[in-house]
């Protein structure tokens, strides 16, 4: 760098739409790729703003909507909404609080689904029969560690090992967390898929968990996840003869009952097994 | 930058990371704040994204009842509440888009309609210009001033200075500061 950097109020004016270019300036972004990203960030931010014209304020959502919040949440388990005060206008945060939580007495339902019991696994139900009789596992060939400790706390349901951590896709669902984990189950290979903290599904529309190849052209349906509040879980039987070394990726999608068997391309999670 | 540090605003509206704590701790009152603070910002990528007022109301209530009970998973330590709710926001507007799409291809087949268009992402550019359009309202005001002038009426630092009467060198500071934060509101 032959130059210095020019200071931050130098590059600032730089990226402003009416200032006149500044030669020093100029000669030292053609050399400096930092302040250059710099000078670039800023110019885009200038056009974000100006993108609708005259930086108006941003319209404030109708009073209704509030109001359309709490009777939702009226319904939830655990939580008591109160109506406002006055007027159809939700009170402020000023403690009066437009929703009360009860009390927390130590046995009372926490407001948000306690985390689950062993489940049934309901989502078989939901499998796809069609495919069912592809044969068992090549489990081994996954990748999969196949940490199985069968009744480790004394009862008959295996206990699954984590192997695989779910991580969310992009925007579809930024809060949810998973695991997919093998277990043996009498000699069967089975995928455990669990997954918290899921708060972007539409009502009505449910979970399903594939396998796919790395590149998603390949898919094999396991199963919807059966819905515990915001905790899902899934049990599925690994079909035997799988092409070793493809699926090696699990992935859970928000699908619809709309009659269409396929992929909704709409994924939450993802996992890599190998 | 080696200076960027000392031009890192230290007070204007940073929200305080209480509300976080208390949100995420199930105060109802979080809830209300979280809306007042937030709410423009999510029906507002709504209602840039759908078009229509109501749509947007559904997906501004969708998003924040489905925070609210996922609220224990909100994670500081990976982001703001503020881009977390957008995150949520997002996922509403293309699901809506998605739906919207399936009854246009439904309604198509049956005969009636034009081909429906391609579903539209929800654009990033969309998402950003909305968060720089809120993170400009909260401005300090006198920086705010500075920065429109700027911006939507093309002034140099030193018309600025005139029509103001502000020194140039508090022009240029507030010309910085002010779009420093602004370009941390999207980009980080």
């Amino acid at each position: 760098m032959t130059t210095p950097h020019p200071d931050a109020e130098r590059l600032t004016l730089a990226a402003l739409p009416a200032e006149q270019s500044d030669p020093e300036v100029a000669a030292h972004l053609l050399v400096c790729a930092q302040c250059r990203a710099e000078v670039d960030a800023l110019h885009r931010t200038v056009e974000l703003a100006r993108v609708d014209g005259v930086g108006e304020p941003l319209p404030i959502p109708p009073t209704r909507v509030w109001q359309a919040i709490l009777d939702e949440l009226a319904g939830d388990q655990g939580v008591a909404v109160a109506r406002p005060a006055v007027d159809g206008v939700a009170p402020r945060t000023d403690g009066a609080g437009a929703i009360r939580s009860r009390p927390e007495p130590p046995d009372a339902a926490p407001p948000v689904s306690p985390p689950p019991a062993p489940v049934p696994l309901r989502a078989r139900r939901w499998s796809r029969r069609g495919l069912a009789g592809v044969a068992a596992a090549a489990v081994v060939g996954l990748g999969l560690g196949v940490g199985v400790g069968l009744g480790v706390d004394g009862s008959e349901d295996p206990k699954p090992t984590p192997v695989v951590q779910l991580g969310p896709v992009g925007f579809a669902d930024p809060t949810a967390t998973g695991t997919a984990a093998m277990v043996d189950h009498d000699g069967d290979q089975r995928m455990v898929v669990e997954l918290r903290g899921v708060t972007n599904l539409a009502g009505g529309d449910y979970l399903e968990a594939w396998l796919m190849d790395s590149s998603g052209s390949r898919l094999l349906p396991l199963g919807a996840l059966a819905r515990h509040g915001e905790e899902f879980r899934g049990e599925f039987t690994i079909p035997a003869g799988l092409p070793t070394g493809e699926y090696d990726r699990v992935d859970v999608s928000a699908e619809r009952f709309d009659g269409d068997p396929g992929h909704s391309t709409v994924s939450l999670l993802r996992g890599d097994l190998a | 930058m080696s200076d960027a540090g000392k031009l890192r605003p230290t007070s204007d509206s940073d929200a305080p990371a209480p509300l976080e704590e208390r949100f995420t701790a199930g105060d109802p009152a979080a809830l209300r704040e979280a809306f007042d603070r937030h709410g423009s910002v999510v029906y507002a990528i709504a209602l840039r994204c759908l078009g229509a007022h109501h749509d947007a109301e559904d997906v501004a209530q969708q998003v924040f009842v489905r925070a609210w009970r996922g609220r224990a998973t909100f994670d500081s330590r990976r982001g703001p509440l503020g881009a977390w709710l957008v995150g949520i926001t997002r996922r509403q507007v293309s699901e809506r888009l998605a739906g919207q799409l399936r009854d246009l291809r439904t309604a198509d087949r049956a005969g009636h309609a034009a081909p429906p268009p391609d579903p539209a992402p929800v654009s990033e550019q969309v998402v950003d210009a909305v968060v720089v359009a809120d993170e400009l309202g909260r401005l300090s005001p006198q920086v705010r001033a500075v920065v429109r002038l700027a911006f939507f009426d093309d002034l140099t630092h030193q018309q600025i200075a005139a029509v103001t009467g502000l020194p140039l060198g508090t022009v240029k500071s507030h010309l910085r500061r002010g779009l420093d934060r602004l370009r941390r509101g999207w980009a980080g």
